[in-house]
């Protein structure tokens, strides 16, 4: 995938890009206005993250522009403002979703392939890890073939550790993806602990158990191979 | 009431005693006025009656209408004036008279008394005549000032009401009104200095939400920074035991700052940030946020209760109201004890929250107060009870603890 950075932040555009390229993506990034315009109009992308407050602009602008020349790309704002008024403005100008700094980099990554996925509404919509099946937009998950009776927080969990396959995503990332501005304000215990345990009995019905590998004192990983 | 009212009754309580006042005198003038003229008249005629006394023996009694005269022998000194009321055969009423007795002699030169009389029927009428134009011109009169004042007033006072208005309505964040001018100096120094003011406040409001902005950007920006670092960190191969441990150490403190930074926030917009109260449905705001917290609810085991006893009216902003609730459930879940209990009252005129939890070790005057915790270890910031706190003091309401026997209580009522 082919996405354009806009970051003025160097160390934030830094660990993004990295992140994104060991993604497999392709990452142009911009640091102030005027070359994010210059990129975002002369290239094509398939996806824009824009930072609102920028050196010379506003990035509000930029997702105006490109709406206006009708481009079709998916924009996600990452902002530190995290105000609600420029979360609807930037929605109301065309963005597709709205980030608020800080984020986990896992988290980027779920919402730029939810992102893509909406917008190519491709046959190709289910993620594949092993005998593992996960269709997100029906919100079900098979394994062998086998449907798996998950509940809601089971398949999030499944489903934010399928799309950042192969890496190490920390509890705190997972917490948040699933109990959002909750995981921020509760001392959590180990109810992640619970639900793991869970989904993880559920895949070891089906001899799968072994999808989600626990990092030692980091978190989970999920990976086909050994 | 107002102004003009309270000034329009102080004026007739005034006015009021002075028409009486004045139609009391106007009276009592008139009527001493017409009696001395009476009693001159009668004077008059005793000089004449004296005068033909003199020539012939009158010794008997004169009376046409309305007009006595009689002489009887006796002595007096001086002249006597004096009122009485004698029956009227003819018209079958009592009629006051004007009495005068005067000396005199009779021919055969012994002393006399003469007495004459006449009927005030007609001078009674023409002064209650006159008193009551008195009173009908200075009721008139009054009623006319009262008038001419009250319009006056009204616009003399004009300016002043238009920027009280405009004084109801000026927000901080939105346009300031426009204050009308006098030529009234007071009110034209009032204007001023409103208009000073209101430009003072939106100007402390733009640079205080300016800062709240900058802020907000300035502490996410590098944390932002910190959490990307670590999420790439670990995903080096070979990270060892201790390296984990001290990722997790960093991990969960940028995690503690994060949730401080955003409570802090919150509490700085709370503190410059408008929020015009409006009804809330407090049912569906609990059964909502039940449903958020399901999961760490569910985790430990707790049982949860709803109660709407009636419909609770206390107004708030929706988002202030979401707030509000969600703090006053977290902090039940959060201090909850395995397998304890949660009830929500929903009264008319109070919100409750209670729980089951173990005994506070901050003291309770403290624990609405900013980072006030019961376990100073905690990793939460010890903000969300005093963002309840603010959310109430600042839209009129009262918040109340009470504990007794492992059940804590948070009341958020009318004050």
């Amino acid at each position: 995938m082919k996405v354009l950075l806009i970051e003025d932040e160097t160390e934030l555009r830094r660990s993004i890009r990295q992140y994104l390229q060991d993604e497999g993506h392709l990452v142009e990034s911009a640091n102030d206005f005027p070359s994010a315009m210059e990129k975002a109009q002369l290239h094509s992308y398939d996806a824009v993250l824009v930072d609102i407050t920028l050196p010379q602009g506003n990035g509000l602008d930029i997702v105006r522009a490109l709406r206006k020349a009708d481009n079709a790309c998916g924009i996600i704002i990452i902002s530190a403002k995290g105000s609600l008024d420029d979360k609807v403005l930037g929605l109301d100008l065309g963005a597709d979703d709205y980030l608020p700094k800080p984020f986990h980099l896992p988290e980027l990554v779920a919402r730029l392939r939810a992102l893509v996925r909406r917008k190519q509404a491709k046959a190709q919509d289910s993620i594949t890890i092993g005998v593992l099946r996960i269709m997100p937009d029906e919100r079900l998950a098979e394994a062998q073939g086998v449907h798996l009776d998950l509940t809601g927080t089971e398949f999030d969990l499944l489903h934010f550790l399928a799309v950042n396959k192969d890496r190490v995503l920390s509890r705190s990332a997972m917490l948040e993806h699933v109990w959002g501005d909750l995981a921020e304000r509760m001392d959590r215990d180990d109810f992640l602990y619970a639900h793991i345990k869970n989904l993880r009995k559920k895949l070891a019905a089906q001899g799968c158990a072994e999808l989600i590998k626990t990092v030692y004192g980091l978190g989970y990983r999920m990976s086909d191979r050994a | 009431m107002k102004l003009l009212q309270r000034t329009a009754l102080y004026q007739a309580l005034l006015a009021l005693p002075m028409v009486v006042i004045g139609t009391g005198i106007g009276y009592g003038l008139v009527r001493h006025t017409v009696t001395k003229a009476v009693d001159e008249a009668l004077g008059d005629h005793a000089i004449l009656v004296r005068e033909r006394m003199r020539k012939t023996d009158l010794g008997l009694e004169i009376s046409v209408p309305d007009v006595l005269v009689r002489i009887d022998p006796g002595v007096i000194t001086g002249e006597q004036f004096s009122d009485t009321v004698i029956y009227d055969t003819l018209q079958q009423e009592d009629i006051p008279w004007r009495i005068g007795r005067f000396p005199a002699r009779q021919a055969d030169g012994n002393a006399a008394v003469l007495t004459i009389g006449r009927s005030q029927l007609e001078t009674d009428d023409l002064v209650m005549g006159i008193a009551l134009s008195i009173a009908a011109v200075l009721v008139l009169f009054t009623l006319c000032t009262l008038l001419l004042f009250r319009w006056l007033s009204a616009r003399l006072w004009r300016p002043f009401h238009a920027n009280l208005r405009a004084m109801q309505h000026f927000r901080p964040d939105a346009l300031a009104p426009p204050l009308s001018p006098s030529s009234v100096d007071e009110f034209a120094g009032m204007a001023d200095a409103l208009g000073d003011m209101m430009a003072n406040m939106q100007r402390d409001f733009t640079a205080q939400k300016r800062f709240t902005e900058q802020a907000a950007h300035e502490l996410r920006t590098p944390l932002a920074i910190v959490r990307g670092r670590l999420d790439q960190l670990i995903q080096s191969p070979g990270l060892g035991e201790r390296e984990a441990e001290a990722i997790q150490g960093m991990y969960t403190a940028s995690d503690r700052m994060g949730r401080t930074i955003s409570d802090m926030l919150m509490l700085a917009k709370l503190g410059d940030g408008v929020f015009p109260p409006q009804e809330v449905d407090w049912s569906r705001m609990f059964r909502e946020e039940i449903e958020l917290l399901k999961d760490p609810i569910t985790h430990r085991k707790l049982t949860v209760e709803l109660v709407e006893e009636s419909r609770c009216r206390i107004l708030l902003h929706p988002m202030l109201a979401q707030l509000l609730v969600s703090n006053m459930m977290r902090n039940a879940v959060q201090h909850n004890v395995p397998c304890g209990s949660i009830s929500m009252v929903i009264a008319m005129e109070s919100i409750t929250v209670r729980n089951t939890g173990n005994t506070l070790t901050v003291e309770p005057a403290r624990l609405f107060d900013r980072f006030a915790k019961g376990d100073p270890s905690s990793s939460s910031p010890g903000l969300g009870l005093s963002m309840v706190k603010e959310i109430a003091e600042r839209n009129g309401l009262v918040v109340a603890y009470t504990a007794a026997n492992g059940m804590h209580e948070i009341t958020v009522c009318k004050a």
